[in-house]
């Protein structure tokens, strides 16, 4: 492949033999010095014990590293238009480098840029229309300032997380669990498309053929954590992975945001927590921007001129008061508090959503924030 | 001596006149009965021969052929009883034959010489009719039906010796004539005004009445999806006179007809979700109608639609689509009109709360799996998508009446006028049947409506497909409005109720 270069195509090699993470790793290139040494070399027991191997998995290994099939490797490289990016590369994130254990090689699809203003932004996949609502006004606002997101690509709020950051015409990451030749979950492929379209990068540690497995979240996790200068959580319930992604950065001393929520809602006792042990709370774009500029971090220059407020006629206004920002309302309801017939109301809901003013969930309309409002 | 008279069998929705031939020669006693004869048809040897015997007539003890023709047509129906036995009374002199010319005779026959009711009575009749024949002796439970068909004498009878009698000139019967008194005006046990509420649902299923819609409302259990969808009829329009006719003729050969008279309301079925392909669009080995053909003129309603097999509401496509099923079989290949409006109802995920409800306990992929049971080629089909929620307790203890049926069906009347007008010059009545050439040459959108849909397509990401239905719901709420062109806000509300799935 061009601009990879052979050393890091071993590393790439070497993390793809099954067995080997990054603490592993670390380990053979400490010995070797090279990947393209360490490849070659013959692996003695002074090295399995080092590893800590079993004589067995141990021999499996090396068999593994026998019959490893180079071509297969780089045509499937091609073919799903991966660069593997190695510790040692420029376009490493940099904020990546810095943690205890950052993986080796990075299998990229897409653009991936030493972005330096990067913010990790998770939550929980069962998410309340008000997480959903709030994680796509932020990433879309922070998206337009020029910060770079990153995040899981999960159901709920994750996707909203992307596709905010898409209509804020910014740059956005999604860290995945699973080798690129396979999208989980599928319904996402699309967005994942689009955001390779737009500048972004699909990223994993995992070599093609790895399935999405519930071990690899938490490591996953760690990588969305590492790659960014903060971590928000939008919302997470007790247990939740989001929290675990919290934990690591803290852990790497990044800095945390939680997004305050209703202390009835399942799906907000994790930040609600988050926030009693010290986190920051997130109201608006401005609270994480400060951060960053008291950090001493320059902010870049904001990459889309912030768009106008709409304008709304008289009935449109009327609807958009009665309904909410943080639950859907049925037509029902909003004939009751307008007092608009129903042919007349469907259309100005129709015409609000053609504003991006209001958005229809499976229960109703909700009052859309990513377009009329800025948090 | 030989006779011929006519008795008719049904095959598919047609009636066919069927001549039963007896030839009494000498020879040992036997009983032969050929001419493709079913199972029920042979064993009337045994009913005819008791019944000749217990009217007081005699049965020949002669050689005895009979035979239905044409030879070819596979005969299933009992009511051709009646005819044998006037065909072996005839033939053995104990009638005169030139009594039982241009004469029908259907009737199943009890061993005392009872007549009993039979199937499809209408469907033959009609075609008897068209062959000539003049008139038709029926059991009196049949006479009402046999009526409908105006120009033929109607004659009932309540046993073979009635029948015979006539025949003889001894006791004639007496013609039956038409009993008036079902008026137009239809009254339902059911009206709109019993529902609180459901503005939203009312209106679309107002639309789905008004244009022949198919619609699909989604809601949580106890919403009153179901509730909504047994009042559809009341809001229909009456049948007219040739699909009144049409739809008499299914239930007759189904054998669903009660009481014998024409059909004045709207078919309503509804199926279990147990229910078998052939159940749904008709089988066996001589295909019967199934519900869809059951339906035709009416409403289908499906309800809890994913909880059918997938499937069975597969083979709701070509129905949809052509308003006609064509079932083959090894015995027959029959076509069976099927035009309904499908109303089905479901609930947004399998524990039914999904977006109504904070606490929807599925799992993201329990609520795919759900929804992903009824196929896009199906959905596409629906031209209404209408949410139903549950009715606050303020609308339940309301008792401001909400409006009734007779209010909504006058709307619907008026809108159906106008589509019949515009679309006189084309082979359809109603919005939901036009064609993609009746919607470029009849629907005519003025320009900020063409603009707003421009605009919808690119937002909402809408697909071609749906393009047409959009058109078709839109002109159906024009038509509704009383407006000449479809308007923006006509075709905004349209796009309101498009698939959200």
């Amino acid at each position: 492949m061009s601009g990879v270069t052979e050393e890091t195509m071993y590393a790439a090699a070497l993390q793809s033999l099954p067995g080997l993470g990054s603490r592993r790793l670390k380990t053979i290139l400490d010995r070797y010095r090279s990947a393209k040494a360490a490849w070659n070399a013959t692996w003695d027991d002074d090295l399995r014990r080092r590893l800590r191997f079993s004589t067995t998995s141990f021999g499996k290994l090396i068999e593994e590293r026998n019959v490893f099939n180079w071509d297969g490797f780089s045509r499937k490289l091609s073919f799903y238009g991966v660069r593997p990016i190695a510790l040692w590369d420029d376009d490493y994130p940099c904020w990546l480098s810095f943690i205890a254990q950052p993986p080796l090689v990075l299998f990229c699809q897409g653009m991936l840029k030493a972005d330096r203003y990067t913010l990790a932004m998770v939550g929980s996949r069962k998410a309340s229309p008000y997480g959903l609502n709030a994680a796509e006004t932020l990433a879309m606002n922070l998206a337009e300032r020029g910060i770079t997101l990153v995040s899981g690509g999960a159901r709920g709020i994750d996707t909203r997380i992307h596709a905010g950051a898409l209509k804020g015409k910014g740059r956005t990451v999604v860290v995945v669990a699973n080798g690129l030749d396979r999208t989980y979950p599928r319904e996402n492929k699309r967005l994942f498309r689009d955001i390779v379209e737009q500048g972004g990068a699909i990223l994993s540690e995992y070599t093609f053929g790895t399935e999405p497995r519930a071990q690899h979240f938490p490591a996953r996790n760690r990588i969305i954590a590492g790659m960014a200068a903060a971590t928000v959580v939008i919302e997470a319930a007790l247990g939740s992975g989001s929290l675990i992604t919290a934990d690591f950065a803290l852990e790497e001393g990044r800095d945390v945001f939680a997004m305050p929520g209703s202390i009835f809602a399942e799906t907000s006792k994790g930040t609600n927590r988050l926030l009693q042990m010290g986190a920051m709370a997130v109201t608006d774009t401005d609270d994480i921007l400060q951060v960053f500029e008291n950090r001493g971090w320059l902010l870049p220059t904001a990459a889309a001129e912030i768009g106008e407020a709409v304008d709304l006629d008289e009935t449109e206004k009327q609807v958009l008061k009665a309904l909410s920002m943080e639950r859907a309302i049925p037509a029902e309801d909003l004939m009751l508090a307008t007092g608009l017939a129903l042919p007349k109301l469907l259309h100005t809901l129709l015409r609000l959503q053609l504003k991006k003013a209001v958005e229809e969930l499976p229960g109703g309309y909700i009052r859309c924030a990513a377009a009329a409002i800025r948090l | 001596m030989f006779a011929r008279i006519s008795g008719a069998a049904t095959l598919g929705l047609g009636g066919h006149v069927i001549a039963v031939e007896t030839d009494i020669s000498n020879g040992l006693p036997s009983f032969d009965l050929v001419g493709l004869a079913s199972t029920s048809v042979k064993e009337a040897k045994e009913r005819v021969r008791a019944a000749i015997k217990n009217s007081g007539y005699e049965f020949p003890m002669r050689r005895l052929t009979v035979n239905l023709a044409p030879a070819d047509l596979k005969k299933d129906t009992s009511g051709l009883d009646l005819g044998l036995a006037i065909a072996i009374l005839a033939s053995s002199g104990q009638i005169p034959l030139e009594a039982c010319a241009d004469c029908l005779f259907l009737g199943e026959l009890a061993l005392d010489g009872e007549i009993r009711p039979v199937n499809g009575v209408l469907p033959m009749v009609i075609e008897s009719a068209a062959q000539g024949v003049k008139s038709v002796f029926v059991s009196s439970k049949n006479g009402a039906e046999a009526l409908l068909c105006p120009s033929v004498t109607v004659y009932t009878a309540e046993s073979l010796s009635h029948v015979a009698a006539h025949l003889k000139g001894d006791a004639p019967l007496k013609p039956i004539t038409a009993q008036e008194g079902a008026s137009d005006i239809l009254d339902y046990d059911l009206d709109f005004s019993e529902v609180q509420g459901q503005a939203e649902a009312k209106r679309a299923l107002e639309i789905a009445a008004a244009g022949g819609h198919n619609i699909l409302m989604i809601g949580p259990p106890g919403s009153g999806k179901t509730m909504l969808a047994k009042r559809i009829p009341t809001i229909l329009p009456p049948l007219g006179k040739q699909e009144a006719l049409e739809v008499t003729k299914i239930y007759s050969v189904a054998g669903l007809l009660r009481e014998g008279q024409l059909m004045r309301r709207r078919p309503f079925r509804s199926p279990h979700h147990t229910i078998s392909r052939a159940g749904l669009v008709g089988g066996g080995t001589i295909p019967h109608p199934g519900e869809v053909t059951l339906s035709h003129h009416g409403v289908l309603f499906l309800d809890e639609l994913p909880e059918f097999p997938r499937s069975v509401l597969e083979v709701l496509r070509q129905p949809l689509e052509d308003g006609i099923v064509h079932i083959a079989r090894v015995n027959a290949a029959l076509s069976y009109p099927s035009r309904f409006v499908l109303v089905a109802a479901m609930n947004p995920c399998p524990c039914g709360r999904y977006g109504f409800d904070d606490d929807c306990t599925c799992s993201e992929n329990n609520r795919h799996r759900y929804i992903h049971k009824i196929s896009g080629p199906l959905l596409d089909r629906i031209d209404l998508h209408v949410r139903v929620a549950r009715p606050a307790y303020g609308d339940l203890v309301a008792s401001h009446g909400a409006e009734t049926s007779a209010t909504i069906r006058d709307r619907v009347l008026e809108a159906r006028a106008r589509q019949a007008a515009r679309l006189a010059a084309y082979d359809c009545y109603c919005n939901a049947h036009m064609g993609h050439r009746e919607i470029k040459e009849t629907c005519c959108l003025s320009s900020p409506a063409r603009d707003m849909l421009r605009e919808a397509f690119d937002l909402l990401r809408l697909s071609a497909r749906s393009y047409d239905r959009l058109i078709k719901v839109a002109q159906t709420i024009a038509d509704l409005s009383g407006a000449e062109q479809i308007e923006e806000r006509h075709v905004a509300e349209a796009i309101s109720y498009r698939n959200k799935m």
